[in-house]
């Protein structure tokens, strides 16, 4: 009976995990189908470039929700990005690793960015946001003025190739989605990081070096901006370097697959797999509303309405909860009422 | 003689101690960025052989603040409640389409004003509804309020750019209308923060939302009230933004809301908001980054190394003008 009840109470949470990819790819089917008379995903080339967006957005989505689960907004992680990518892609290239050396060294420029940033976090202990703000100014400069304001091309460079495999996309998807779910869920830095998420305060007093950890969520976050980075650079071919505070508009695009994301990881309690499906889903839409020949501001309309939707809907959930429980005790005492009657 | 004991047996205190009870004093975010602004003067003064005093450069460095001091004027009002609020370049610049709009339909420049002033109103308090009525926290408000309304602007202007008639801009810009609604909305401002029971209630319940609410005050009013203030400084921004370039195109505004913040929190105020909120703090700041940005292209460095070191002086000032928490700054955004 008890297994019964696990097996029927497991296969509710895959099915409330899928549920929400499912249904979008199924109501982008069905509208790219009546509309533009063709689906979503129709030839091996969508799936390509399915699987080369979704793999940075993932990536950039994990990253922001290093830090944001914890009250932090990093802004400065879209200048992490470009300082990692830039730097650390030009050193590859230089040394004629390929495409591995590139994903590899800018991961590693990212992380030290990430930590310089989360050791001045630590020290000087301004609000993240504010924080993000100065060292994103800093970062740009520092980007902008390297290898001659041309930033980082990896069109045509011998090796990069593999930066466009699907097998290479796929492993790196996996390797990202077993190590930072072992980290976040099953490693005592990830135990940490929960308790600080719960109460600072409490969790200091109780023994956690909330400072280390803190630092430890920035490197993270670093080297996974600066995967996204590369492989947003290997689908574009290049990475132009930007001033004036525009690089974090990377944060803001990437706010929505992590917000979805993190709604659907609270069904199984796994949220980078929530994430995954979170990017995916808001990849199929953005794939969905350009078969429709739709121009980018008309698609940035609808998926930040929905967007705005969502936010809503998260949080006032607990409203229709609330309602729901009201429901079920008004029927309950009609019920209560009906059977004292009859007797 | 008991008092000359009592003096003796009293622990000296630390340094950081006496820097933190300096740091306490309420004129301390006033004169400090204040000193700082007025010392980057002298020094570019002297820097530059006293050409940096000249009057056009003073000018302009005025003209140049104008539409960000308005703004961070504005936004003080929201961040004296603890919130913040990043998405009012994106809000001017939907503003100044609409007035673009209304001018190009009507040719008419008081229209022209009124749409973009009510436009802004109406999108801040949309925003301050948002926050209000549907509980989403205000930085997450902001940031897709901020690329829906860019989008919006991308959708209606396209490639092309809104133009309103360059000789009226051109006569407003010189008859003083700029300086003239500037000191009127700066004044208000002044008068509506530091003198009236709205400005102590906004204070309040930045300091403390609970005991405020214990207290009788009613926090969502309050913060309706703060995005309806913000919206009008924001409007009189779109129409200096008009004014000033004579067109609107589809990336006005586009990152201004990082510029207010900067600047803001440049000239003293508190992210947190509470008692020592003030309203002068984004004039202030923003005039420290434009004298900044000229004294700095006036002595010949580029355009990249004065961002650069933009942010290494604005860290700086942001930390010796900010109190050291004893556990790590965080506020839950999601």
């Amino acid at each position: 009976m008890a297994e019964k009840t696990k097996k029927s109470l497991t296969g509710k949470i895959v099915v409330q995990t899928l549920a929400i990819p499912l249904i979008t790819w199924a109501v982008c089917e069905i509208i790219d189908r009546s509309l533009a008379g063709t689906g979503v995903i129709t030839n091996i080339a969508d799936v390509k470039a399915l699987l080369r967006t979704l793999l940075t957005s993932f990536s950039f989505a994990l990253a922001i929700n290093c830090n944001l689960s914890s009250g932090r907004m990093d802004l400065s992680a879209g200048a992490q990005m470009y300082m990692g990518c830039i730097f650390g892609g030009n050193i590859a290239l230089g040394l004629g690793l390929g495409g591995v050396g590139v994903l590899v060294l800018s991961m590693a420029v990212g992380a030290v960015c990430g930590l310089l940033v989360g050791v001045l976090f630590v020290n000087l202990r301004i609000l993240p946001m504010v924080l993000g703000l100065g060292v994103s100014l800093i970062f740009e400069c520092m980007s902008f003025g390297a290898y001659d304001q041309q930033g980082l091309k990896l069109f045509a460079k011998p090796g990069v190739e593999i930066l466009s495999n699907v097998a290479f996309i796929l492993a790196v998807a996996f390797i990202l989605v077993a190590a930072v779910t072992y980290l976040f869920q099953y490693s005592s830095f990830g135990y940490r990081r929960r308790a600080i998420q719960g109460n600072q305060k409490l969790a200091s007093d109780s023994g956690i070096n909330i400072y280390t950890n803190c630092i430890q969520c920035y490197v993270l976050a670093g080297a996974l901006v600066a995967c996204a980075g590369v492989f947003d650079t290997a689908y574009t071919g290049g990475l132009t370097p930007v001033m004036g505070m525009s690089s974090n508009t990377q944060v803001f695009k990437n706010m929505f697959p992590m917000a979805l994301g993190l709604l659907i990881g609270s069904y199984s309690q796994k949220p980078v797999v929530g994430i995954l499906l979170g990017s995916l889903s808001v990849k199929l839409l953005t794939m969905c509303l350009s078969k429709l020949a739709m121009d980018s501001s008309m698609q940035n309309i609808i998926i930040y309405s929905l967007f705005l939707l969502l936010n809503i809907y998260r949080m006032n959930a607990y409203r229709f909860e609330h309602a729901k429980e009201k429901r079920a005790r008004i029927r309950e005492a009609r019920e209560m009422k009906a059977a004292l009657g009859k007797a | 003689m008991t008092n000359t004991i009592a003096v003796k047996a009293a622990p000296r205190l630390k340094l950081t101690d006496r820097i933190d009870i300096i740091k306490n004093k309420r004129m301390f975010s006033l004169a400090f960025p204040l000193s700082i602004l007025l010392l980057l003067i002298l020094a570019f003064g002297a820097a530059t052989g006293g050409a940096f005093f000249r009057g056009t450069v003073l000018k302009g460095l005025f003209d140049q603040t104008l539409i960000i001091g308005t703004m961070a004027t504005a936004v003080s009002f929201i961040y004296t409640t603890g919130n913040l609020d990043i998405s009012v370049g994106s809000v001017m610049g939907l503003g100044a389409v609409a007035g673009a709009l209304v001018y190009g339909a009507t040719e008419n420049v008081v229209l022209m004003i009124g749409t973009a002033i009510i436009a802004s109103i109406l999108l801040m308090l949309f925003n301050g509804t948002l926050s209000v009525v549907f509980n989403i926290k205000t930085t997450m408000v902001a940031v897709v309020v901020m690329q829906l309304y860019n989008a919006i602007i991308s959708e209606v202007v396209g490639a092309d750019t809104l133009k309103v008639d360059f000789q009226l801009c051109k006569m407003l810009e010189d008859g003083g209308f700029r300086y003239g609604a500037f000191i009127i909305y700066f004044v208000v401002c002044l008068l509506a923060f530091h003198f009236t029971e709205m400005g102590r209630q906004l204070r309040f319940i930045g300091g403390n939302k609970k005991c405020a609410e214990q207290t009788g005050m009613n926090p969502k009013k309050a913060i309706c009230i703060s995005f309806l203030m913000a919206g009008i400084g924001i409007g009189i921004a779109a129409v200096f933004t008009i004014i000033r370039t004579g067109s609107v195109g589809s990336t006005t505004g586009n990152g201004m809301g990082m510029d207010v913040m900067l600047a803001t929190v440049l000239g003293g105020m508190s992210i947190f908001g509470g008692a020592k909120s003030n309203t002068y703090s984004g004039i202030i700041g923003a005039l420290t980054v434009s004298a900044l940005n000229k004294g700095l292209l006036m002595l010949g460095v580029s355009s990249t190394v004065i961002q650069g070191v933009r942010g290494v002086i604005f860290l700086l000032l942001v930390f010796l003008n900010s109190e050291r928490p004893s556990t790590l700054p965080a506020r839950e955004q999601f």
